[in-house]
């Protein structure tokens, strides 16, 4: 009888001992707006986590798939649950979002067009003078300027073209008729084209 | 062994004494099924019909836990009769039934109950706190939802009311087990100092021949025993 009872005992404690969870979230300053994000957390020893943005939005589940569609400042407070949610840890996170911002693109390899165009809604950039070789030490370069204010908020609305103009004829250089920043994420974004040219576009976020 | 040699001695004693102008005496002993009828000093085999001589006779009567009845029978020249007798039970057994109760219900309060709840309480609380855990989690859950994106309120009210009741039976299974295990560890000694009540039956067979011996077909022991009272 003693023995079952100890035994009884012992479950019971096996049973209570649960590992406290630890919220972690290692997200930089800033999230990208108008796309869809998988947002992850680094917390460990945890049953189950739940979310709360600072816009009224909850989630639970071990990772949150959501779309910003603006600009602007939030906070989540990410709590981690142990089995049965008797133990929490919770961590508050701070962050903005930006749509992503090109700020210029290089050309690499060998051009016969007279000029790259870097089309986007709202804008479009034009730089002359695009026959020759071009290697990774001197590419040809369109910017995307003079200021900020000029920048286009491209995730909106699908991403950006790049043209060719060539005996004044316009040709599409992507590999598809738009390069879609829900596809590219790297910063440089390389986009081969099908005219054996290469392109690197650099972005960033809004300060 | 005891009752197949008394049988025997009955089955003996049977082919020997039944006399032609006997009366078929039917017997009626209240009080037990198993009794011993001893006439005039002679024991009777052990049945409820007897073929007796008319006239009158002493008659015993015996039955264990019960008082040994003496009387005289008198038996008419019938073809048959009946004779009724009760026992009286015998006041030392029932004082042996009364304190068999009264120990039986001392151990039950100091230990059986004590014991029974201590266990009851340890089985159920890890499968309590297991359901507790769920609900808990659940409740969690549920009221998140409906703060975040569900208007489902009624439905988080009534997970956290289910987790309530699990967890206050959890408590209660754990309180069962503690009072359970501190009643035991207090009253253990005094359980242990109780002393069960034992019944001396007052048998009035003795014992008029005993002998061992070894079957020799079967090669294991046998006993041979005749009991008179």
């Amino acid at each position: 009888m003693r023995k079952l009872l100890l035994g009884a005992l012992m479950l019971w404690m096996m049973a209570g001992c649960e590992p406290q969870p630890k919220a972690c979230l290692d997200w930089g300053d800033t999230l990208e707006a108008g796309t869809t994000l998988n947002l992850e957390s680094c917390s460990e020893d945890f049953d189950f986590l739940t979310w709360e943005f600072s816009d009224d939005r909850g989630y639970i589940g071990d990772n949150v798939e959501r779309i910003f569609e603006d600009e602007t400042s939030l906070s989540v407070r990410l709590t981690a649950y142990s089995d049965g949610g008797y133990r929490t840890d919770n961590v508050t996170h701070e962050f903005k979002t930006s749509f992503r911002y090109i700020d210029r693109m290089e050309v690499i390899g060998t051009s016969d067009f007279a000029s790259f165009r870097l089309a986007m809604e709202g804008g479009s950039w034009s730089v002359g003078g695009a026959e020759g070789t071009f290697t990774e030490e001197a590419p040809f370069v369109v910017y995307v300027w003079p200021d900020d204010k000029q920048v286009i908020e491209s995730t909106r609305n699908g991403g950006f073209t790049v043209y060719g103009v060539r005996n004044g004829n316009t040709s599409n250089l992507g590999s598809s008729p738009t390069y879609n920043f829900e596809t590219y994420k790297d910063n440089p974004m390389v986009l081969e084209s099908n005219f054996g040219l290469t392109f690197k576009v650099f972005w960033r976020f809004r300060d | 062994m005891k009752h197949f040699s008394v049988l025997l001695l009955l089955f003996g004693l049977l082919f020997n004494g039944v006399a032609q102008d006997s009366t078929k005496v039917r017997f009626y002993v209240k009080g037990s099924s198993d009794f011993w009828i001893k006439l005039d000093g002679e024991l009777l085999p052990v049945r409820n019909v007897q073929m007796i001589t008319p006239g009158l006779h002493d008659i015993e009567i015996w039955s264990p836990m019960h008082k040994k009845y003496k009387g005289t029978i008198e038996v008419p020249v019938k073809d048959s009769i009946s004779y009724y007798q009760e026992l009286k039970k015998d006041p030392e057994y029932i004082q042996y039934l009364i304190q068999t109760d009264e120990y039986k219900r001392k151990v039950f309060i100091g230990k059986t109950a004590p014991l029974f709840l201590a266990f009851s309480g340890a089985v159920a609380s890890p499968f309590l706190h297991s359901m507790r855990k769920r609900w808990h989690e659940e409740s969690i859950k549920e009221n998140f939802k409906s703060q975040y994106f569900s208007s489902n309120v009624t439905g988080a009210e009534n997970v956290t009311r289910r987790y309530n009741t699990v967890n206050a039976a959890f408590f209660t299974s754990l309180g069962l087990t503690g009072s359970g295990l501190i009643a035991y560890y207090f009253t253990r000694k005094w359980v242990e100092k109780l002393d069960k009540p034992v019944y001396r039956q007052q048998n009035p067979f003795t014992v008029e021949m005993f002998e061992l011996g070894m079957n020799p077909v079967t090669n294991t022991p046998v006993v041979g025993l005749t009991l008179n009272f």
